[in-house]
């Protein structure tokens, strides 16, 4: 029983990852409708960002990760700006063909500047785990449950209470109409790209310190299962994001411990499968008719 | 006309002259080299391309072999078994070598030994440990240890100190980890240490803590962690992170952690198989410490160079019986006897050096320290 706990909380840390993340994916697929692919991207950027500031500039591990943050949020809205508001009014595939570009970009960048050797992650916490009746929750594992649940409740109230909470949801529901009531709308999507960055930022440094190996792909397979994680949720709603991000993660963890560590990934796939075949806008999507 | 025809038979004399200057000009001996010298695992390669190197300089130095000059060409591989197979059809068919150092990780040394096999060209490896590599292939050698002999003294080693209860994690995606995971095993029921947990993960996985909680749960001595340095790095965090402390064996691909991981302190728990230690005392390994001090100005952490310069020492040794036709050059290496940097070196009926292990440990500061040599 202890075990199966233990596995449990292992498989809530993988999975606050994966939400926060999710969470990028969401606030922009909401929005502008459009699937970041370079959202993930931001996670290495992030990572390497903080491998750069530690080693090279020396600074207090305090200041690193506020800078890794603004870094974060500084290439998302310059993402945004350069790559996606040009396409906004072109075909949807044009912005998702942009969106893989810019992943490679980020990443083949990455491998011609830092080159492709794994980096160590230069941030360590070394606490020991508190353990209480043979559970342990590592310091880590806790700080990333922690941080990711007080995050997600944040952003929710963010949007529900605050004026700019209140049209980032116009602008999901009705771009043109927004516009018409006076919303800044071009400021709106920016400041979606920006927290949902800030939130990847974060990400990188909870993921640097979970898994210390900093390389250019490190931010494919997490991007990938964390827009997964969004779409079992149900994509655009944000509960959803970090509903199907501890889905995944917890799916994960326990297949590895209980069956096998090759099919961790087919059975989180398979998951996702058997929801959208009963459930195609997510478990907790509402199915939009188009109404005449 | 006649400043024509004048013009004419001067230009003829200078080709002609032109012809019989290569002629007159020192013969090299061409050899290929092929390892992976970029991406993730270049440490390793240019450490073989380094030991090889150094051995030659030294050797051309003194004249050669028999007033030769000995060249050694290097291709990259770039860890990829087609990348491997391209470099060794060029360095064949068109460099013209006549043999090959080389490669370096198991999996492409495993494709480029079939064709090199193939043909007979001799192939000499200084790092690939798999124990297929040189089955049923007559000119294919090896200068270091192999996974099923390493796996082995690490189980004796443990056996030695004492642990009786021993898990093992291992990447069953990879040649090499799975085949010193069914060594260690197969050695472990010999031995009658108790194999209580084994679990897998997938290749480029990066999370490790549901197979670490499992075998932290079943209480081992000792953790057999046959992985190359980076993966190794994840694993020792995550079970500081998970509070597990225990002993990790590893074998020689493990050694490059320590470029891997920021929390240097982790690495005083893993004791592991190497084929050199810069602290070795014979008088071939400190002339080499020195003398690759010297030309790269570091110390030959990395034990594939000493491996390396014994490769080099063994071909080249080789090619001084005057013939350089692969079944000659194949025939006075399976008659080597000689004392490499690495330790003794003389090969067996499946073409491996018969030699002893280094076992090696980390301090905190995540400095190589020797423990013993393991003799077989």
């Amino acid at each position: 029983m202890v075990l199966f706990l233990n596995q449990l909380i292992n498989g809530l840390h993988v999975g606050s990852i994966y939400a926060l993340i999710a969470l990028g994916y969401t606030m922009v697929y909401g929005i502008v409708k459009l699937i970041n692919f370079a959202h993930g991207d931001i996670l290495m950027v992030g990572a390497y960002t903080a491998v750069v500031l530690v080693t090279m500039l020396d600074l207090p591990i305090p200041l690193v990760i506020v800078l890794v943050i603004l870094i974060c949020v500084l290439f998302g809205v310059l993402i945004e700006r350069v790559a996606y508001k040009p396409l906004r009014s072109s075909p949807r595939i044009s912005s998702l063909i942009t969106a893989i570009g810019v992943s490679m970009l980020l990443q083949n960048s990455a491998q011609l500047i830092f080159s492709p050797t794994p980096k160590p992650y230069p941030i360590v916490l070394n606490v020991p785990p508190f353990k209480l009746a043979g559970l342990q929750m590592g310091f880590t594992t806790t700080l990333t449950i922690l941080i990711s649940i007080f995050l997600m409740i944040i952003l929710q109230v963010f949007i529900a209470k605050t004026k700019l909470g209140k049209s980032m949801r116009a602008v999901s529901e009705d771009m043109e109409a927004s516009k018409l009531m006076g919303v800044n709308v071009n400021n709106t999507i920016t400041m979606t790209f920006a927290i949902g960055c800030a939130l990847a930022g974060i990400g990188s440094v909870l993921y640097g310190l979970a898994y210390p190996s900093v390389s250019p792909s490190l931010g494919a397979l997490p991007g990938l299962k964390a827009f997964i994680a969004a779409v079992l949720g149900g994509i655009g709603i944000i509960p959803g994001a970090m509903l199907g991000g501890f889905i995944m993660g917890i799916a994960e963890s326990m297949t590895k411990a209980y069956i096998s560590s090759q099919l961790s990934d087919a059975v989180v796939y398979g998951i996702l499968i058997i929801v959208l075949l009963f459930k195609p806008s997510g478990l907790l999507g509402k199915r939009t008719r188009e109404k005449v | 006309m006649k400043k024509r025809v004048y013009v004419s038979l001067v230009l003829a004399l200078i080709l002609g002259l032109g012809t019989l200057v290569p002629a007159l000009a020192q013969e090299t001996i061409k050899v290929g080299g092929i390892g992976v010298l970029s991406g993730p695992y270049a440490v390793y390669g240019q450490a073989v391309q380094k030991g090889v190197d150094l051995y030659v300089e030294q050797l051309n130095a003194a004249g050669g072999v028999n007033g030769k000059m000995v060249e050694v060409l290097w291709e990259d591989d770039q860890a990829d078994a087609t990348t491997g197979i391209n470099a060794y059809n060029k360095l064949v068919d068109n460099d013209g070598v006549v043999a090959i150092i080389g490669p370096v990780l198991t999996g492409v040394t495993k494709a480029v030994a079939e064709y090199a096999a193939d043909v007979g060209i001799p192939m000499i490896t200084a790092s690939a440990t798999a124990y297929e590599i040189t089955t049923d292939r007559p000119s294919v050698f090896r200068t270091c240890f192999l996974d099923p002999f390493q796996a082995v003294q690490m189980a004796r080693f443990a056996a030695d100190e004492g642990i009786k209860k021993v898990a093992v994690l291992y990447d069953n995606g990879d040649d090499y980890s799975t085949g010193l995971y069914n060594a260690f095993v197969a050695e472990c029921q010999v031995l009658g240490l108790e194999v209580v947990a084994t679990e897998s993960a997938a290749f480029a996985d990066v999370d490790f803590k549901s197979q670490l909680t499992n075998i932290q749960s079943a209480a081992p001595e000792a953790v057999f962690l046959p992985y190359y340095g980076a993966p190794a790095a994840l694993i020792l965090t995550q079970a500081n992170e998970l509070g597990f402390e225990t002993k990790f064996l590893g074998a020689d691909g493990i050694a490059d952690i320590v470029d891997s991981i920021s929390n240097k302190a982790l690495l005083t728990s893993i004791t592991y198989s190497d084929h050199f230690s810069t602290q070795a005392d014979s008088k071939q390994a400190v002339d080499f410490v020195a003398a690759y001090k010297a030309k790269y100005n570091e110390d030959p952490t990395v034990s594939f160079s000493a491996t390396g310069y014994d490769a080099a020492l063994v071909l080249c040794d080789a090619f001084k019986q005057g013939s350089l036709e692969y079944a000659d050059v194949v025939a006075a290496i399976k008659a080597t006897n000689v004392e490499g940097v690495s330790g003794k070196i003389t090969f067996d009926d499946h073409n491996d050096p018969i030699k002893s292990a280094f076992i090696l440990t980390f301090d905190a500061e995540g400095n190589k320290v020797f423990v013993k040599l393991q003799n077989p």
